[in-house]
């Protein structure tokens, strides 16, 4: 059967059940375990498990402890080999690299030491002398028969690469052009569209407001007239009135005839 | 438990100290072999592995650079062999991890025994190590070469988990 604590002291159960708490927490969660029931139970099921896991190590005690003494009786019939306190041969290619070394640097050094005097002086001098101006001569000759040719080739190399590369260049700087070009042409067309429609909406909201005051005007005239009507008929009743006043009898009359 | 202790015992017994070594083995044999027996899930594996990793490691002191990280060292020894142990139980297809008879003196923890197998290696591990040697959680963070509040968040949630399929 699952019980289910309350979420905010299950953590603080299963740490007072490894005994992490301390005595202030652990008091203050013995107060909550004496007034909730399913903490309770939880917490005793846990101390349970816990009683149930010991007993579980402890019926292993006798079998652990003749295994320990098995084997400490092994370790003392065992013949020792103590390892050397140093160990010379462990970095013995790093040594060897260090003594190779040595021996090489030993033989240069004795090769500079041992090596035959050389008069630099008297060798250059017949070298100058015997060797040098068939050297140039051929040299020369060399140059003539053979770089040549390959100088003239080179230079016609380098002028097409030049002219490849000016070429590409300029296309390059013309393809650039006329992109900024058709770039610069659809911001214009972008502006002188965005002018007219702004334009547009000027001249519709100049007809609203004509509109507007038409229909202002419109009211204050049907107005006018309504006044005027008004007045008209007031005046035409006073009128009758004074003629009645004037000439009851004729008016009477003409009422009559009427 | 001391490091320094332990490194002072492990430069002597690789002098030969039998006498150094036997207390180093006292030290850490049942952690160890709660970490082989968590790993086989067999006691009688875990006991030979046990014993097989001290003698080995007796021989092969030398090999240990520093000698604070003795546990550490001796642990992954025995990993390695119950790592071997496994491969090969693997390849004889030997399912006697859930078929270990109970000890006759020891009471039917089969059901138990059954459920902490089938916990995860993390949480199993440092259980298994915890409730053999006595519930020091300093020396198992030592073996397995993590911090202590890893192991105690471990060791809870598989209590928590063990709890669960026990409760089902």
């Amino acid at each position: 059967m699952n019980i289910n604590p309350c979420p905010n002291h299950k953590t603080d159960i299963e740490a007072c059940c490894c005994g992490h708490l301390s005595a202030s927490q652990t008091a203050s969660l013995k107060k909550h375990l004496s007034e909730c029931n399913s903490c309770r139970r939880y917490y005793e099921a846990l101390i349970q498990q816990d009683k149930q896991l010991t007993a579980w190590a402890d019926s292993l005690d006798s079998r652990i402890q003749a295994g320990q003494n098995s084997l400490l009786q092994q370790l003392r019939e065992k013949e020792v080999h103590p390892a050397p306190a140093a160990q010379p041969f462990r970095y013995s290619y790093f040594w060897n690299a260090v003594a190779a070394g040595l021996l090489i640097a030993a033989g240069f050094f004795a090769a500079r030491l041992f090596q035959p005097a050389v008069n630099q002086e008297k060798l250059f001098a017949e070298w100058s002398r015997a060797i040098q101006p068939q050297m140039e001569q051929k040299l020369a000759a060399a140059v003539a028969q053979q770089l040549r040719p390959e100088l003239v080739q080179m230079r016609n190399d380098l002028a097409d690469k030049m002219t490849t590369q000016i070429n590409d260049s300029a296309a390059q700087t013309v393809a650039l052009s006329q992109a900024m070009n058709a770039k610069l042409i659809r911001e214009f067309a972008d502006a002188i569209q965005t002018v007219q429609s702004r334009d547009r909406q000027l001249v519709s909201d100049a007809f609203s407001r004509m509109e507007e005051k038409r229909q202002q005007d419109k009211k204050q005239t049907q107005k006018a007239v309504t006044s005027l009507a008004m007045a008209t008929g007031e005046e035409i009743a006073r009128t009758r009135r004074q003629l009645s006043e004037v000439s009851p009898v004729l008016f009477d009359s003409s009422n009559t005839n009427q | 438990m001391d490091e320094r202790s332990d490194q002072s015992l492990t430069a002597r017994s690789r002098l030969g100290d039998k006498a150094a070594y036997e207390q180093l083995v006292l030290r850490h044999y049942r952690n160890l072999l709660g970490l082989c027996y968590a790993m086989l899930m067999n006691f009688n594996d875990a006991q030979d592995v046990c014993q097989e990793t001290f003698l080995r490691g007796f021989e092969k002191l030398r090999d240990l650079r520093d000698d604070s990280l003795f546990a550490n060292w001796i642990t992954q020894i025995a990993r390695r062999l119950c790592v071997d142990i496994l491969r090969q139980r693997k390849k004889k297809q030997i399912v006697s991890t859930l078929n270990e008879q109970p000890c006759p003196s020891a009471g039917d923890y089969s059901d138990l025994t059954t459920a902490i197998a089938r916990l995860p290696d993390d949480y199993r591990i440092p259980l298994v190590m915890y409730y053999l040697d006595g519930h020091d959680e300093r020396a198992i963070a030592s073996h397995l070469g993590t911090s202590q509040s890893t192991v105690c968040r471990r060791i809870q949630a598989a209590k928590q988990l063990l709890h669960e399929r026990l409760s089902e």
